[in-house]
């Protein structure tokens, strides 16, 4: 579904991302991960188009989409929930969500979008009229998944949802994750969280300096001590 | 004691007030559109047009000449200028601006760059005298309960800025296009990730500014003197509101457009000759002295 | 190293007599022009000690020259006080405006578009109450009529003497734009440039900085617009008391290379007499088309190079050492 080769990026003169290569098949759910600084945020800024690519192929259901603008990645299928989940804060709950089902197509099914993310995280229903900035960070992280999902997407991607969050919020968030993933969504999860991601994801990529060290099933990796060793950067 | 004739002169002095106050009101609520347009493009892309009172001058003198020779009233020839002055200013953002708008800095060099070329290009094609605009409403007046008089263009200006100020209002309120445009304020990134196009929404903006300045230029010529070199006055009597309402708050803006004005016609009706144009100013340093988080804001 | 410094000054000196002599040759209407240069360039210097070295752009400057051009001419003509005691009088009250200006666009720390929209707004209320003000002359401006300078025995025609206080007045500006480029305030407005929270982090004053920077700049202004008045006898509000003439000096700068030595030397240098030859020229058919030309001019140096002429040139001189090298 999602298909990266040799990509590269970087700011000014100072190269972020160094030929990383990944795939993603629908239906599945990866893990990337890889220690502060690796270039996660990057990589994903990139395939959103946030940031420009400086060289490789980023292929979405078939089309290059390394040139496209960032409204017209989302178009395509692939939202992202952001790190620091980047909400707009003196607008409301609704309005959040709203927004998050701009495109044209998504604009069609916006309540029944609205109903299944309401369903999704009860809790969001409940403060439906208050200014996301006034929400919990974990209502908050809620709210910036709930709206990633209501454009409809085919690829999911989470950019560290589990920074900064209680235990509880945090299973509340990979519980639903799972859920979705059942539903057939498509997930890219980026984290820190080394062990929680293994447990949840089927397939792992490993980030170090800008480049892919290590990759393989989850199951393989969780015992693997070069994951362990490449992680911490020993 | 108290002088007989106390009570009659307290009633003149009462009326004067009121008759100023309406008089400023009527007259900032202007203000405080053009103001508007400017808190309009800030919350989008974070930059100020410094020429933007020139480019209001531009429409002006465009409805002066509509007006002799087509013979259109200034209220009438807003559905030319429009256009225009929006096709001017979508082209001088797009190319010029846009591509420098991360730094504000220059954009403002930039801009007043462009004050030179839009003040002095109308001086060259229209010469440096006065010149009055014709309209349906000269010298109208109405009377409002018994003792206010006020011109009946500034009663037109007045509801025609509240009225243009409700829709907008509700357009960035209840629309998914007023939400994309707070989106892309609040968060320019989060914006792009929900699908929102932002370049093309500031755009959008720009334009609707124009649209705006077009407006304010018919109101405002309906009765007054215009001159090539009054461009930065206007943008010196838009900013003013605009720094007081915070600068994106544009109900404040236009509260504080109102301000202004009153300081204006106030100063106007107290002090003799020109030092009465001096109080609005006055007023809205001591105000940044006093609050300098703004009128409506509060400290982060 | 002693030697080196010993003539570097000698070199400057000769340039600034030679510049002088070459001044006084010329025929009347262009000596005129270039006098006038001298003092724009220096009011473009003192200028740019705040707007570029500090990084802040002031357009309400206006302010300061205004009443340096206004207030000695006001109290020779209505007091009968010496020229050069309403001079320094100009110059310590702007020295103050300066300093109060600092302070009040300091309380808000919001950036650049504000303080010029701040700084604008002051100086537009500068405007209005000079020409509210009877005692600077009002609407109508001041006509004063200056006598020539004799000391020692020596005399000097009026022109002349002008050619001589613009050389001085240019000279002070660039000597304490130097003086800061290379001293400890030029280092830390510099760093408060490039990044307040961090300069702030490493202990350095902000307002004070800004506010020192602040006091320097109005009452070198203040001077210029002393001098300035001086050499154009009539002094009209609306020239010099306008936002106009500041933002017209502000561009000048920013064409040339803000925050640069000798940006404010090229930029007014090169578009100055430009433009009051073409005005010259074409004031009856054309009024207004070298502001026109002006305003193109500033449009185009921004867009191509962002830097000014000075820093498109130092880059361009940079690269090529790197090539060689």
């Amino acid at each position: 579904m999602l298909e990266i080769e040799g990509a590269s990026a970087g700011y000014g003169d100072l190269d972020i991302l160094r030929g990383v290569s990944l795939k993603i098949a629908k239906g599945e759910i990866v893990g990337l991960l890889g220690a502060n600084n690796a270039g996660k945020s990057t990589l994903v800024n990139c395939i959103s188009r946030i940031v420009p690519w400086r060289g490789g192929k980023c292929v979405f259901e078939g089309s290059d989409i390394s040139r496209l603008h960032a409204h017209e990645v989302t178009e395509r299928g692939i939202s992202q929930v952001p790190e620091g989940r980047q909400l707009f804060p003196e607008m409301t709950v609704w309005e959040n969500l709203a927004l998050g089902a701009y495109t044209r197509k998504a604009r069609l099914e916006r309540s029944r979008k609205l109903e299944f993310v309401l369903d999704l995280f009860p809790r969001l229903s409940e403060r439906r009229v208050q200014a996301a900035g006034t929400l919990s960070g974990g209502e908050q992280q809620m709210l910036a998944i709930g709206r990633a999902l209501m454009s409809g997407p085919k690829l999911l991607i989470l950019d560290e949802p589990s920074l900064g969050l209680s235990p509880k919020f945090v299973l509340t968030i990979f519980e639903a994750l799972t859920a979705m993933h059942r539903e057939g969504l498509t997930i890219l999860l980026v984290e820190q969280n080394l062990n929680l991601t293994l447990q949840n994801v089927q397939r792992c990529y490993v980030l170090e300096r800008g480049e892919i060290v290590i990759s393989g099933r989850s199951e393989d990796m969780q015992d693997d001590p070069a994951v362990k060793r490449a992680y911490l950067g020993t | 004691m108290i002088p007989p004739s106390s009570g009659l002169i307290w009633g003149l002095e009462m009326e004067i007030l009121y008759q100023g106050v309406i008089q400023g009101v009527l007259i900032g609520s202007t203000y405080g559109l053009i103001a508007l347009s400017m808190g309009l493009i800030y919350g989008v892309s974070g930059i100020t047009n410094f020429a933007q009172g020139d480019l209001m001058v531009l429409c002006m003198f465009m409805t002066l000449t509509l007006s002799t020779l087509l013979n259109l009233d200034p209220y009438v020839s807003i559905l030319i200028t429009m256009p225009v002055i929006i096709a001017v200013t979508a082209v001088v953002y797009r190319y010029l601006i846009q591509p420098i708008s991360s730094q504000q800095l220059m954009v403002i060099q930039l801009t007043l760059g462009l004050m030179f070329v839009i003040q002095n290009g109308i001086l060259m094609v229209y010469g440096g005298n006065f010149q009055r605009v014709p309209s349906v409403l000269d010298g109208d007046v109405l009377v409002i309960g018994d003792f206010a008089v006020v011109q009946t263009s500034l009663l037109i200006s007045f509801v025609a800025t509240w009225g243009l100020a409700g829709v907008l209002f509700w357009t960035l309120g209840y629309t998914d296009f007023g939400r994309s445009v707070r989106a892309v304020h609040q968060n320019a990134k989060a914006a792009a990730l929900v699908g929102v196009d932002v370049r093309r929404t500031q755009l959008i903006v720009v334009s609707l500014s124009a649209a705006i300045l077009a407006v304010s230029a018919s109101l405002l010529v309906a009765g007054r003197p215009i001159h090539p070199g009054e461009g930065l006055h206007y943008t010196v009597v838009a900013l003013m509101p605009f720094v007081l309402g915070g600068m994106n708050n544009l109900l404040s803006i236009l509260v504080s457009g109102i301000i202004i004005g009153v300081a204006e016609t106030l100063g106007n009706v107290y002090l003799n000759g020109p030092l009465g144009f001096a109080v609005p100013y006055a007023v809205f340093i001591a105000i940044l002295i006093f609050r300098p988080q703004g009128l409506f804001g509060s400290r982060s | 190293m002693k030697f080196a410094k010993v003539t570097k000054a000698a070199i400057t000196a000769s340039t600034i007599v030679i510049v002088g002599a070459a001044i006084m040759a010329l025929p009347g209407y262009y000596g005129g022009i270039a006098t006038k240069t001298l003092i724009y360039i220096g009011l473009a210097s003192a200028w740019n000690i705040v707007g570029g070295i500090g990084g802040q752009l002031s357009l309400g400057h206006s302010v300061f020259i205004g009443l340096g051009a206004l207030l000695p001419a006001a109290m020779l003509l209505k007091l009968s006080v010496p020229w050069w005691i309403g001079v320094l009088c100009a110059a310590a009250m702007s020295g103050a405006i300066g300093a109060a200006i600092s302070w009040i666009t300091f309380r808000f720390r919001l950036g650049h578009l504000y303080f010029a929209l701040v700084t604008l707004a002051i100086g537009e209320l500068g405007r209005i109450i000079v020409i509210g003000t009877e005692f600077l002359g009002g609407a109508s401006g001041l006509l004063v009529q200056y006598r020539p300078m004799s000391a020692s025995g020596l005399q000097l025609s009026v022109a002349n003497q002008n050619v001589l206080l613009a050389l001085c007045f240019m000279a002070l500006a660039l000597a304490t734009s130097y003086a800061i480029l290379h001293s400890k305030l030029g280092y830390r407005l510099r760093a408060l440039k490039g990044n307040e929270n961090a300069a702030q982090a490493i202990g350095i004053d902000l307002f004070r900085s800004k506010a020192t920077a602040m006091v320097i700049s109005a009452v070198l202004s203040s001077l210029g617009g002393s001098v300035l008045a001086r050499y154009d006898g009539f002094v009209d509000p609306e020239v010099v008391a306008s936002p106009i003439l500041i933002i017209s000096i502000a561009l000048f700068t920013v064409v040339g290379g803000a925050g640069r030595l000798w940006g404010p030397v090229l930029g007014v240098g090169l578009l100055f007499p430009l433009g009051e030859i073409l005005r010259g020229n074409l004031a009856n058919n054309l009024p207004g088309l070298h502001l026109v030309l002006f305003g193109v001019i500033l449009v185009a140096v921004i867009r191509l190079m962002p830097s000014g002429i000075t820093g498109w040139f130092a880059s361009r001189f940079r690269s090529a050492c790197r090539q060689i090298t």
